[in-house]
Parts: structure tokens; C-alpha cells; sequence
């Protein structure tokens, strides 16, 4: 049972993710957009970030970069669940694994449901900031 | 209390405390400045506007008795919204920010403020390769660093000529004659537009620029290396 | 009259930069309603299905992609855009019928706005109903919309009659637009302000108006920001 914070901008697919991180067990706040993320990180304390990197206004990065930059939120888990194919990434997911910890990198056209739950089980941070 | 106006690229922010936030941030006028940000943690968060990733922004501050001085107001002057549109630029913004916060971690000269600029407003315009930008940036570090490499005579001294090819020697930072050499007359006119001041949007308008930056890059990549800290 | 090979090739460049456009967008409905299906699956509970959400989401994508296929029909064949009289406030009724099922499971809600009665516009009635639709999809999957309200109105300016979709759209400008249509098929984001993926209905409706001699633009009514086209009364037919 943890704290997730799923940043999603689609209304519907947050929903969707939202109901079924709660049915394995999670409390999950939904974000839109990185500002609110922001917010919202304060209020829920996450132990674990879900994050799509293109986001409307500020993209996903700009979140990461401002997330990372409160003490208490730079060893806290984060996985990228996004719109941008695989191939588009390439390089960048070693930059994101580096600069921000990322710790997985999923697709979401290819990415069920159950396997967005067993990432987020797996990264899940400890509460001595492990993984 | 004296109040000191300028624009600024933030290169770091830090928790201080409960409320607060340490600023390193680089402005044409005062080189770099560490600022402390009172009471503007998260509620009030950066995204909000005012100092954000790849932006300028008009900040007022006062200048402490030790390293750190005060915050007092920002204001965004500009976000360049394409490269945050962008996963590679982003990327791309955010080492170019990271590169530089390193590569002047001793008093920066002048020049700084206006290179990192320099290198968003580049980003930012779509018609120009990111590599390019990337590149371009390089030359800067070096240039600005006192390390470019001899573009007038060779390793040997002798002018070097628009008929020959030339290898490259790291050693001498010049170039070596060599009959096959694959660097030409265009590589070092382009390294010399690159080094010579120019813009990254001046560069972008060279002919066959896509294939100068991938044969040149080897030579400014291995020099950034050599001589600027990471 | 045959059109010359740099018409034909600018034609085709369009069509594949659209395609892509389509493509990379319709990845966002069918992601969505692939995932509500599994939730269902894997809670074992068949009151989590939202049907009306998978239906609506299965027809914006049907929509999106009819839309293309009439739009790139109408820009390689000049020859299959028939103008008729169209009535702009019944295609606007027809529009904001078809969307407002769409809005709900977006939270959003849709007003329409027809100030007065107005003569019929010649169009292509299909490329017309289509345009709007594409638009309004677009927008109301967009991120500052948010659960506020999609404006759907027509009124009458001295360069004609405008009908367009407006809401809470204050960083949609002219020069973002522009950019827009020149990124579109090459960026990720092309119009990042407003939407997180491809913005491919935008550059649909684009296309289709620009098979009817007419185009987009970005347009303010009643304290909102959105897209318009403006369309010219048809001279020869007036209701009565």
C-alpha cells in the first residue's frame, strides 16, 4: 500500500490507471499537469511518481527537474509511463535514467495495466528512501 | 538596503530550511549569483512563472555581506516554449545548463550569460538541428575557455590551404597536412565560423551544415573533454 | 485541368505529414479504451466498464479517421469538392450533438452561441460538419480546457459569416498557430500550449478548409480564444 502520484493529462486514462493502482491496493492522487503535480506531491507525500513526459504547458521533464529539487523528493521512485514511442526515446531514457533516477521507462500503447502494477510494486520507495 | 535589477538564467535551485530556497542563477552584469528565495517553496512553485527551466527572467535582489544575497522579486521575461515542446531539445537544454553550471564553477567570465541565451534561443527555433546547437555550444566552452584550436597554420606552421587535406593532432590542437586527410577547406571554414563568434543560427544557415557538424564533431567533443570540466 | 508536378508534390507531402499526424494521434483513444476494457478484466468487476466511455472514445477515433480520408480525398481531388448552400447554425447543432457525449466524459460541458438568423454559406457540407468536429475533439481533449466549457458559435463580421470553437484558450495566439502548421508532422507536441499529443484534428479541419478555399485561424469570441473559419453567404440563395 503506498502513495502513488500519477500524472496523467487525459482525463479518462487517468481515471483508468487511477482505478486500477487503487484495486492493487495504492492511494493514488491524479495530477494533469506539472504545476498541479507539484501541488498536489506536497499534499500526498508520493512514494512513487508515475509520470507522462508530454504534458500540456511544462512537460514532464520540467516537472522532474523541480520534483528533484526538494530534498525530501530527490530519492523518490520514479517511473515514466508516456505517449513517446521507444524509438523516439532512445538516448534520452539513459539521460532520464541518470539525471532524474528514473527507474523504468514504459510505453503506454504496449504497456497492460497489470504490468504498469508490477512496475509500480517493484519501485515502490521504502521509507528509508529505498527502492 | 541597495537593490540591484538584472536579468538571469537560473542554473540551480536547493531546499534551505523550511520555507526557503538557495538560487544559483547566471546574469550578464554579475556573473554568477547565489540567491536566497524566502518563503517560496512549492505553493508558490517556480513553475508557476517566474524562474523556470529555460527561461530569462528580470530578478531584483540584494547583494548580501557574504556569498549569498537576497531575492527580493522575478519576473519572467521569456520561456521558450519550443524546447520544452520537445523531448530532445529539452534534453539537450537541460545538459547545456548542466555543462555550464560545471564549466564555471569558478567566478565565470563574461560571456556566459549570453552563450546559455544564446544556446535557448537556438533551441527554441525549431528550423535548427539541436545537434547543431549542441555543437555550436561546445565551440563556445572552448572558446570562451581559452582552448580553441589553431585554424591558420598547421602543426608545422604554414598556412593552411584550401587545396590540401589535413588530419587533426589533439597534441598540437591543429591541424597536420596529410593526403588522406579527411578534413578540407569547408571543415575549417565552418570551425572558423563556429569559433568565430558566430551564432548557432548563422551556422545553421551554412551549406551541407548536417554533414559538417557530424565530421567535425569528433574534434570539438574530444577537446571539450581534454580541457573543460564536467 | 491537370495539376503541375510542385502542386501534386506539395498535395502528397500534405497527405503524409497529415497521415502522421492522424496516426500518432489515434494511438490516444485506442490506448484508452484498450485500458478500460483490462480494467474490467483485471478487477473482475463489469460494473467498471464504462461503456459509454469506450463507445464515445471508439468514435471520436472513427471520427478522426473519416475526417482524414475526406480531407485528403478533397486535396487530391478538386474534382470531388461540391459546393452547396449550407446552413452554418444546423451544421453547428449537428456538431455540438455529436460532441457533447464526448465533452461529458471529459468534464466538460459545450455551449452553443448562434446570435441571429444567417443566410447559407456555400461549402462542401460534409468537409464543413467534418472540420468542426475534428476541432472539437481536439479541444476538448485539450489540457486548459479542464472541465470548463467549449463555446460553439456563429456570427457575422464585415469579412463574413465566422463560425468557430472557443474556451479558456489564452495562450492559443496567431504565431503559435503558425508555428503549429509549419511543426506539424515533425514535432511530438506541435502545438504544446494546448494539447499533449499530436493536435492531428486541428491540422484535419486545417485541411479540409484549405480544400475549400478557406483556412483556420485563431479567433476571440465572447472572452474566449479558439479557432474560426470565416465562410462567405452564398449570393444566389437567402432562407426566407
Amino acid at each position: 500500500m503506498a502513495n502513488i502520484l500519477l500524472i496523467e493529462p487525459d482525463t479518462v486514462l487517468g481515471r483508468t490507471y487511477r482505478q486500477a493502482l487503487e484495486h492493487a491496493g495504492h492511494t493514488v492522487l491524479v495530477a494533469r499537469g506539472a504545476q498541479q503535480a507539484i501541488n498536489a506531491a506536497e499534499d500526498l507525500a508520493p512514494d512513487l511518481v508515475v509520470v507522462e513526459l508530454q504534458l500540456a504547458g511544462h512537460n514532464g521533464i520540467e516537472f522532474l527537474h523541480e520534483f528533484r529539487s526538494y530534498g525530501e523528493w530527490q530519492s523518490t521512485s520514479v517511473i515514466i509511463n508516456t505517449f513517446i514511442a521507444p524509438h523516439l526515446l532512445a538516448d534520452a531514457e539513459e539521460a532520464l535514467r541518470r539525471n532524474f533516477g528514473v527507474k523504468a521507462v514504459l510505453y503506454k500503447p504496449r504497456t497492460s495495466l497489470q504490468q504498469l502494477i508490477s512496475a509500480v510494486d517493484r519501485h515502490i520507495t521504502a521509507p528509508d528512501g529505498q527502492a | 538596503m541597495n537593490q540591484l535589477t538584472t536579468t538571469a538564467i537560473i542554473l540551480n535551485r536547493t531546499d534551505y530550511g523550511e520555507a526557503d530556497r538557495i538560487l544559483t542563477l547566471l546574469t550578464p552584469d554579475y556573473g554568477k549569483l547565489t540567491l536566497l528565495a524566502k518563503g517560496v517553496r512549492r505553493v508558490k512553485s517556480k513553475l508557476a512563472g517566474g524562474i523556470e527551466l529555460f527561461s530569462v527572467s528580470e530578478i531584483t535582489f540584494i547583494k548580501g555581506r557574504g556569498e549569498v544575497g537576497t531575492l527580493v522579486s522575478t519576473r519572467l521575461a521569456k520561456h521558450y516554449k519550443h524546447i520544452v515542446g520537445d523531448l530532445d531539445r529539452t534534453m539537450l537544454g537541460y545538459e547545456l545548463i548542466k555543462k555550464l553550471h560545471k564549466a564555471t564553477e569558478d567566478e565565470p567570465e563574461e560571456g556566459y550569460f549570453d552563450l546559455l541565451r544564446q544556446a535557448f534561443e537556438a533551441l527554441d527555433d525549431t528550423s535548427v538541428d539541436p545537434r547543431l546547437v549542441q555543437l555550436w555550444f561546445l565551440m563556445q566552452l572552448l572558446r570562451l575557455g581559452g582552448y580553441m584550436p589553431n585554424l591558420e597554420t598547421d602543426i608545422e606552421g604554414k598556412k593552411l590551404s584550401a587545396d590540401m587535406t589535413y588530419t587533426f593532432s589533439f597534441d598540437g590542437s591543429a591541424f597536420a597536412q596529410h593526403p588522406e586527410g579527411v578534413f578540407a577547406a569547408n571543415h575549417i571554414k565552418f570551425l572558423r565560423l563556429g569559433f568565430g563568434g558566430h551564432s548557432a543560427l548563422a551556422l545553421a544557415h551554412v551549406q551541407g551544415v548536417g554533414r559538417l557538424v557530424q565530421e567535425v564533431q569528433g574534434i570539438v567533443t574530444t577537446m571539450t573533454t581534454s580541457h573543460i570540466r564536467s | 485541368m491537370q495539376e503541375d508536378s510542385a502542386t501534386s508534390l506539395y498535395r502528397s507531402q500534405d497527405a503524409a505529414v497529415l497521415l502522421r499526424s492522424v496516426a500518432e494521434q489515434l494511438r490516444f483513444p485506442l490506448a484508452s479504451i484498450a485500458r478500460q476494457a483490462e480494467l474490467a478484466q483485471l478487477t473482475g468487476d463489469m460494473r467498471l466498464v464504462d461503456a459509454a466511455s469506450i463507445r464515445t472514445h471508439a468514435q471520436a477515433a472513427l471520427t478522426l479517421v473519416d475526417s482524414y480520408l475526406l480531407g485528403l480525398r478533397l486535396l487530391q481531388d478538386q474534382a470531388s469538392l461540391a459546393l452547396e448552400p449550407v446552413s452554418v447554425s444546423s451544421t453547428l447543432v449537428d456538431v455540438a450533438h455529436e460532441l457533447d457525449a464526448f465533452a461529458k466524459q471529459h468534464d466538460s460541458r459545450l455551449r452553443l452561441h448562434i446570435a441571429g438568423r444567417y443566410e447559407p454559406v456555400m461549402a462542401n457540407r460534409a468537409g464543413l460538419k467534418s472540420a468542426l468536429l475534428a476541432i472539437g475533439y481536439a479541444l476538448l481533449e485539450s489540457y486548459p480546457l479542464e472541465g470548463g466549457r467549449l463555446t460553439l458559435a456563429v456570427h457575422r463580421t464585415p469579412r463574413g459569416i465566422v463560425t468557430g470553437l472557443y474556451g479558456n484558450y489564452e495562450q492559443l495566439t496567431t504565431e503559435m498557430w503558425r508555428k503549429a502548421l509549419d511543426l506539424q508532422g515533425r514535432a511530438a507536441q506541435p502545438l504544446s500550449a494546448l494539447s499533449t499529443g499530436s493536435a492531428a484534428g486541428l491540422f484535419v479541419a486545417e485541411a479540409i478548409m484549405r480544400a475549400m478555399e478557406s483556412k483556420l485561424r485563431v479567433g476571440k469570441y465572447l472572452k474566449q480564444q479558439g479557432l474560426a473559419t470565416t465562410l462567405q453567404p452564398s449570393q444566389q440563395l437567402q432562407f426566407v
